[in-house]
C-alpha cells in the first residue's frame, strides 16, 4: 500500500485542529464533543488499516538545506503507540464533561496534542521528531493554564519550564548527532543508526537524551512537574498526558538510546537499571503517602515508568518486549484510572481521600465507577488477568538475568503498589457512605463509555497478552543488546507435559551481569 | 459418554467461571428488576453442573479399565498458549490426573453443598451476586489449580484467589472490622505471592521450564548426573515455598486467616476446607525440587512444626469460635508442612485427602448455631445439646474425622505421619510434636464442643430457634460423607483395614494422645470449671495466646511502621527537594516574566528596535567569529 495512510494519520487531527475553532459559536458543547471525537476515531481506523496492510514509507523534502524532510514511517515500535494515542485521544475527548467550557478551543488543542504525539511517533527523521516533540508542549501548556484547577497558572508554568528544558536538551542532542557524524550531517534515522560517533561524544549525547526523555517520562529526580500538573490539569488532559504523551519519552529512549547509541547505552545500563528501580520504589512509596487520589495516581504512574526504564536498561529481547507491553499497558491503565477519577470528581466534587468513603454502595454510591476503579487499581498492582501483569512479568523475567538486584527491588515496589491500591480502595470504596453528602446523580452510560472501553481493553489485554507484545516482535529483537541463552536453546524452552522422560535437559546457567554485545 | 466426560475435563473450571462472570450482570441495575436471588440460583446450577461432570469423569476413570490405565500412564492433556514472545512460551498445560479428578470432585461437591447452605445463611442479604459470584470464582480457580501442570499458572491462580479473598471478605464492607480483615488478608497473602513470583521468575533461567513435570525431570537429572546444584537454588526454593506458606497461613504469614473470618460464614467453610489446601497442593507439586535442598526441607519442618504447635495453643485461647477453628486450620496444615519437609509425599497427600470434608462439616455445624443464636462468641454460648443435638452430632463427627480417633478418617493419616517422624533424624522431638499437636487439636475441638453444646444455656441460647432446612440438609449430607470417608479410602486401597482402618505401629500412643487431650478438655469445658480461665499467676499467658502472640502488634511496629516511615520520608524529601526546587524555578520564572512585562512601554518602535538589534548582533557573531566546527554542521546552508 502507498504512503497515503501515513499522511492521513497526520491530516486528520490537523484538519480537526484547524476546523474546530471555525464551528459556529452557538453549537452545543456536547455536540462539539462528538464532532471532535471523529478525527481521532478515523485516525484509529486508519491506523488499524495500516496494521493489516503495511503502508510504504514516505520521504518528502521539506527544508532540504537544514536536512529536515517529511520522512514518515510505521514500524513495530511506532504502530502500537500510534494506535494507543488515537484511541486515547478519542476516549479523552469523550470523557470531557458535557458542559465543557470554551469547547471549540479545548477540543482543538486536544487534537493539536494528538497531532504532535502521532507526528513524533511517525517521524523517520530526528528533526521532524524534535519538531513534533516540541509541538506537543504548546497545546498542553494552554490546556493546563486555561482549564486547570485552582493553581493552574503555577502548574502550567512548571510544566512549560520542565518541557522546555527537555526540548532544549533534545535539540542539543539531535544537533550533536549530526555534528559529530564523520559521514556528514544527516538527520534521517538511517543516517543516525549508521553514524560512527566517537565514544566520548556518544556519552554526551546520551546524557542529553536521558535528560530530555527522563524529563518527559518522568524519572526520579526529574519528575518535579508531574504530580503538580496531574493534580491540576483537567481529567481528559491528564488521560492524554499520562496515557500517551509520557510514552514519547519511553519511545525516545528506545529509539534513540537503545537504537542509535547501543554501546554507551549498554555501558551505562547498570546505572539506568538502578535509576529505574529507584524510580519504581520512590513512586510507590510516595503514592502511599498521598491524601489526594490524583496525586496518588501521579506517583503511581511514576513508579510504573521506573519498570519501563529497568526493562530498557536490560535490553534483552524479552525485556524490550516487556518495555513495549508496559508502554501500552500503562497507557491503558493510567488513562482508565484517570477516567474513573474524573467520574468520581464530577459526581462528588472532590478527589481528597479523607472526604470520600463507602462509594461502593449500590444505590446511593457510584458502584459502577468503583468496580472499574478496583479493576484499574488491580491492573496497576499487577494482578494476573489484567493488562499490567503480562507487561510486568516480561519486564521482570527479561531483566532478571541482567540485573537481578534491580529486578528484586522493582518487585518490592510492585508489592507496595498493591498496598496503596488496597489502601485507596478500602477508604474510598469500602466503609460507610457519608449520609450528608451522598446524594449524587448516577453515572450515565455515555459518561461511562470511555472508562468502560478502557476496562474491556485492560481485561482483554490481560487474557490475550499478544495484543501487547505482538506488534514489536521483529523490531525489538533487532534492538536487543543482550541475549538470554535459556530462551534460545530449544532443549530448555519447553518440555511438553506429556513427555515426562524427555531425556537429559541441558541446564543453563544465569548470565553474569553480562557484558554488552557489540552492536 | 463417560470417557467423553474425562476427555472434556478441562471444561470443569469453565462452568463456575461462566457463572461468576454472569453474576456481574446483576450489578444494581438488574437487581432492582429481578432481585438478587436468580443470580444465586444460576451460580448453584453451574456449580452443580461442574460437580456432575467431575463425578462422571472420575467414575469414567475408575470403571472404564482402558481409560483408567491410559489416564494413569498418559493422562489426558490439553494446552492453551497464553503468551509467546521473544522465544518464551507461557502456556496453561493441563493434565487430567487421578488426584486432580479426586480433588475436583471434592471441591465441586463441597461448593454445591455450601452454595445450598448459603441460600439459607444469606436469606435476607442483598449482596448475593457478589457473594455467589465470588464463591464460583473460587471454585473455578481451585479446579484450574489442580488441573494445571504449570508452576507459573499456579502462581497466577494463587494470586487471583488472593484477590477473590479480598472481595469475599469485603462482602459486608461497611463494617470497619471487615474492611481491616479484607485489607490484611489481601496484603499478607500478596507478600507470599510476590515472593513466590520472584521465585517463579528466578527458577526459569535455571530449569528452562515452568512445568511441574519438567521441573521434576530437571531435579532427577541433577541427582542422576551428580551435577553441583546452582548456588542460588536454596534461595529460589525458599521463595517458592513462600506462596504456599502464605496460602496455608503458616507462621509468620498466618495473620490473615483469622481476620478473614469477618467474611460470611459459608465462604469461611470453603476457605478453611479447600482454598487453603490449594497452597498445600502447590507445595506437594514442588516436592521433587524441595528434595534437592536439605536446608529448605529443614525450613519446612521448622515452620510447619512451630505453626502446628503454636497455632493449636492459640486456638485454645480464642473466644471467637470461627477464629478458634481458623487457628486449628493453620495447625493441621503445619503438620502437612512437616510431612513435606520430611520427604513424605504420600503421607502429605493422605493428610490432604482426609482434611477438607471434616473441617467443612464442623464449620457448617457452627454456622447453623451462629446464625440462629446471633453470636459467635464462645463465652456467650452453651447448653445447646438438648436444643440442637443434630448440629452437635455433626460437629462431633467432623471433629472425630480430623483427630486421630479410629475408625474415623484422620487417624490413618496421622499415624503415618507419626511413623514418618519416628523414622526421621529427630524421632523424639518430631514424634513428640505430632503427638502434642494431635492432643492440642483434640483439646481445642472438644473445648469448642463443650462451650457450645455443654454447660448451661446462656441469654443467647435459651431460645435457640431451629435453623432453616437448607442449612441442615447439606450439613447432614456432608456428615454422612465424612463418616463414610474411611470406608471409601479403604475400598480404594489408600489405607489397609486391619483391624481398624489405618491401624499399625505407633497407633497406641497416638490414640492415647487424642484421649488425653480430648479427655482433659472435656473435663474442663463440658461442665463449667474454674480452669476455664487460667490463674493470673501464669503471667497473662492466656491473654497472650488469645491475642495471637501479639503478632499483629509486632507487624504494626515493624513492617507496617517501616513502610510508613519510608513513605513519609520519601514524601518529605519529595516535598522539600523536588517540589521546592520546581516551585522555586517556577516562581522565579513567574516573577521574571512579571518584571519583564513591566519594562514594556507599549510602543511598537521599541519592539522593532530591539528586534533589529538582535538580528544585528547575530549577524555580527556569525561574521566575526568563524567557529571551528560549525561550518561542517551548517555546510548545507551554503
Amino acid at each position: 500500500m502507498g504512503p497515503t495512510p501515513l499522511l492521513l494519520l497526520l491530516a486528520l487531527p490537523l484538519a480537526g485542529t484547524l476546523l474546530l475553532p471555525l464551528m459556529p459559536a452557538g453549537l452545543a458543547s456536547c455536540r462539539l464533543r462528538t464532532i471532535a471525537a471523529v478525527p481521532p476515531a478515523l485516525q484509529l481506523l486508519v491506523a488499524l488499516v495500516c496494521w493489516r496492510q503495511h503502508p510504504a514509507d514516505l520521504q518528502l523534502p521539506w527544508l532540504p538545506t537544514i536536512g529536515l524532510g517529511l520522512d514518515l514511517g510505521l514500524d513495530g515500535l511506532s504502530l502500537p503507540l500510534v494506535l494507543l494515542s488515537a484511541l486515547l485521544t478519542t476516549l479523552a475527548i469523550l470523557a470531557a464533561p458535557a458542559d465543557q467550557g470554551r469547547p471549540r478551543l479545548f477540543f482543538a488543542l486536544m487534537l493539536a496534542t494528538n497531532l504532535g504525539v502521532v507526528g513524533a511517533f511517525l517521524a523517520g527523521n530526528a528533526l521532524l521528531f524534535l519538531l513534533a516533540f516540541e509541538l506537543v508542549l504548546i497545546p498542553l501548556t494552554l490546556l493546563v493554564a486555561i482549564w486547570g484547577g485552582e493553581r493552574r497558572a503555577g502548574a502550567a508554568v512548571r510544566f512549560l519550564l520542565y518541557s522546555a528544558v527537555s526540548g532544549v536538551c533534545l535539540l542539543a542532542a539531535v544537533l550533536a548527532f549530526a555534528w559529530f557524524n564523520p559521514a556528514g550531517p544527516g538527520f534521517a534515522y538511517a543516517d543516525l543508526r549508521a553514524a560512527q560517533i566517537p565514544p566520548a561524544a556518544q556519552r554526551w549525547i546520551l546524557a542529553l537524551l536521558l535528560l530530555a526523555f527522563g524529563l518527559k517520562l518522568p524519572v526520579v529526580p526529574l519528575h518535579g512537574w508531574q504530580p503538580f500538573t496531574y493534580g491540576q490539569a483537567p481529567t481528559p488532559v491528564v488521560m492524554l498526558l499520562a496515557g500517551s504523551v509520557s510514552k514519547l519519552g519511553a519511545y525516545g529512549l528506545l529509539r534513540f538510546g537503545v537504537g542509535f547509541l547501543p554501546d554507551v547505552w549498554a555501558a551505562w545500563s547498570p546505572w539506568l537499571a538502578a535509576a529505574g528501580a529507584i524510580t519504581a520504589v520512590y513512586g510507590a512509596l510516595n503514592a502511599l503517602a498521598q491524601s489526594d487520589i490524583r496525586r496518588l495516581m501521579a506517583f503511581s504512574s511514576l513508579g510504573h515508568m521506573g519498570l519501563l526504564v529497568l526493562a530498557l536498561a536490560a535490553a534483552t529481547p524479552l525485556s524490550l518486549q516487556g518495555a513495549v507491553a508496559q508502554m501500552l499497558a500503562h497507557g491503558l491503565i493510567s488513562a482508565l484510572l484517570f477516567a474513573c477519577v474524573g467520574l468520581i470528581e464530577r459526581k462528588t466534587g472532590t478527589t481528597a481521600i479523607p472526604e470520600l468513603s463507602g462509594l461502593m454502595n449500590p444505590l446511593r454510591g457510584l458502584p459502577f465507577t468503583m468496580g472499574m476503579l478496583l479493576l484499574a487499581l488491580m491492573a496497576a498492582a499487577g494482578i494476573p488477568g489484567l493488562a499490567g501483569f503480562p507487561a510486568e512479568l516480561l519486564v521482570f523475567e527479561g531483566s532478571w538475568t541482567s540485573f537481578p538486584r534491580a529486578t528484586l527491588v522493582s518487585l518490592v515496589a510492585s508489592g507496595v503498589t498493591a498496598v496503596y491500591a488496597i489502601r485507596l480502595f478500602n477508604r474510598v470504596g469500602f466503609g460507610r457512605l457519608d449520609n450528608e453528602r451522598a446524594d449524587w446523580a448516577h453515572t450515565r452510560w455515555n459518561e461511562r463509555l470511555p472508562a468502560l472501553t478502557l476496562t474491556l481493553l485492560v481485561i482483554g489485554a490481560g487474557l490475550w497478552p499478544t495484543a501487547l507484545t505482538g506488534w514489536s516482535e521483529a523490531q525489538s529483537r533487532g534492538l536487543a543488546l543482550r541475549s538470554q541463552p535459556f530462551l534460545d536453546d530449544p532443549a530448555t524452552v519447553q518440555i511438553a507435559s506429556s513427555q515426562i522422560a524427555a531425556g537429559p535437559i541441558t541446564a543453563t546457567t544465569t548470565l553474569s551481569a553480562s557484558e554488552p554485545l557489540p552492536s | 459418554m463417560t470417557v467423553a466426560a474425562l476427555q472434556a475435563a478441562w471444561l470443569i473450571p469453565l462452568y463456575p467461571l461462566l457463572a461468576a462472570v454472569a453474576s456481574l450482570a446483576w450489578s444494581p441495575g438488574l437487581i432492582t428488576r429481578t432481585g438478587p436471588r436468580p443470580c444465586g440460583y444460576l451460580n448453584l446450577l453451574m456449580v452443580s453442573v461442574a460437580c456432575v461432570h467431575s463425578v462422571m469423569a472420575l467414575t469414567a476413570l475408575h470403571t472404564n479399565v482402558r481409560a483408567g490405565v491410559e489416564a494413569l500412564y498418559s493422562p489426558v492433556t490439553f494446552s492453551w498458549t497464553w503468551l509467546e514472545t521473544a522465544g518464551l512460551r507461557i502456556g496453561f498445560d493441563g493434565l487430567v490426573t487421578e488426584p486432580a479428578l479426586v480433588a475436583m470432585t471434592v471441591i465441586t461437591g463441597l461448593h454445591v453443598l455450601v452454595q445450598l447452605y448459603s441460600i439459607a445463611y444469606l436469606e435476607m442479604d442483598w449482596g448475593w451476586p457478589r457473594f455467589f459470584g465470588s464463591l464460583s470464582f473460587f471454585e473455578a480457580g481451585l479446579c484450574a489449580l489442580v488441573l494445571t501442570d504449570s508452576l507459573f499458572f499456579s502462581y497466577v491462580i494463587l494470586e487471583l484467589l488472593t484477590l477473590g479473598t479480598y472481595l469475599i471478605v469485603g462482602t459486608w464492607y461497611n463494617q470497619p472490622l471487615v474492611v481491616k480483615g479484607a485489607r490484611d488478608a489481601f496484603l499478607t497473602k500478596r507478600i507470599g505471592d510476590l515472593i513466590l513470583l520472584a521465585g517463579v521468575i528466578a527458577v526459569l533461567p535455571l530449569t528452562g521450564t515452568w512445568n511441574f513435570h519438567g521441573l521434576q525431570a530437571w531435579a532427577a537429572d541433577q541427582i542422576n548426573n551428580q551435577t553441583p546444584l546452582p548456588p542460588a537454588l536454596p534461595l529460589i526454593l525458599l521463595a517458592l515455598i513462600a506462596g504456599p506458606m502464605g496460602k496455608c497461613a503458616q507462621i509468620p504469614l498466618h495473620l490473615w486467616l483469622d481476620e478473614a473470618m469477618e467474611s460470611p460464614l459459608p465462604s469461611t467453610v470453603l476457605r478453611n476446607s479447600v482454598v487453603v489446601v490449594g497452597g498445600a497442593w502447590v507445595l506437594l507439586r514442588l516436592e521433587p525440587l524441595i528434595e534437592l535442598s536439605p536446608l529448605v526441607q529443614t525450613v519446612l519442618v521448622v515452620v510447619g512444626g512451630t505453626t502446628a504447635l503454636v497455632a493449636a495453643l492459640i486456638a485454645l485461647a480464642q473466644i471467637d469460635v470461627k477464629r478458634a477453628l481458623s487457628f486449628l486450620v493453620s495447625s493441621w496444615l503445619g503438620l502437612l508442612f512437616v510431612a513435606v519437609g520430611l520427604g513424605g509425599f504420600s503421607v502429605a497427600e493422605h493428610l490432604m485427602l482426609v482434611y477438607p470434608l471434616p473441617m467443612a462439616l464442623m464449620l457448617m455445624a457452627i454456622g447453623a448455631i451462629v446464625i440462629t443464636n446471633i453470636t459467635q462468641d464462645l463465652t456467650q454460648l452453651g447448653g445447646l445439646w438438648s436444643k440442637r443435638p443434630l448440629m452437635g452430632l455433626a460437629f462431633l463427627s467432623g471433629a472425630a474425622g480430623l483427630i486421630a480417633l479410629p475408625p474415623f478418617g484422620g487417624f490413618a493419616a496421622l499415624r503415618e505421619l507419626l511413623a514418618l517422624t519416628a523414622a526421621s533424624s529427630q524421632p523424639l522431638l518430631l514424634g513428640g510434636l505430632v503427638l502434642a499437636t494431635n492432643a492440642l487439636i483434640s483439646a481445642g475441638l472438644v473445648r469448642i464442643f463443650g462451650l457450645i453444646w455443654g454447660g448451661r444455656p446462656s441469654v443467647f441460647t435459651t431460645r435457640s430457634p431451629e435453623a432453616l432446612w437448607l442449612m441442615v440438609l447439606p450439613t447432614l449430607v456432608l456428615m454422612g460423607l465424612v463418616l463414610h470417608l474411611p470406608q471409601l479410602l479403604v475400598i480404594n486401597g489408600v489405607f489397609a483395614l486391619s483391624p481398624l482402618p489405618g491401624w499399625g505401629p505407633l497407633a497406641l500412643p497416638l490414640l492415647l494422645s487424642t484421649l488425653l487431650g480430648g479427655g482433659l478438655s472435656a473435663l474442663i469445658y463440658l461442665r463449667p470449671h474454674p480452669l476455664v480461665h487460667l490463674p493470673s499467676g501464669l503471667g497473662g499467658l492466656q491473654d497472650w495466646l488469645a491475642h495471637d502472640l501479639q503478632t499483629e502488634r509486632f507487624y504494626q511496629r515493624t513492617v507496617v511502621a517501616l513502610v510508613l516511615a519510608l513513605a513519609r520520608l520519601s514524601a518529605w524529601a519529595d516535598g522539600r527537594l523536588i517540589e521546592g526546587f520546581s516551585g522555586a524555578t517556577g516562581s522565579a520564572a513567574l516573577v521574571g516574566a512579571r518584571r519583564l512585562s513591566l519594562t514594556t512601554s507599549g510602543r511598537s518602535q521599541l519592539y522593532a528596535l530591539s528586534l533589529l538589534l538582535g538580528v544585528l548582533l547575530m549577524a555580527i557573531w556569525l561574521l566575526a567569529v568563524p567557529p571551528v566546527a560549525v561550518p561542517r554542521l551548517f555546510a548545507p546552508l551554503r
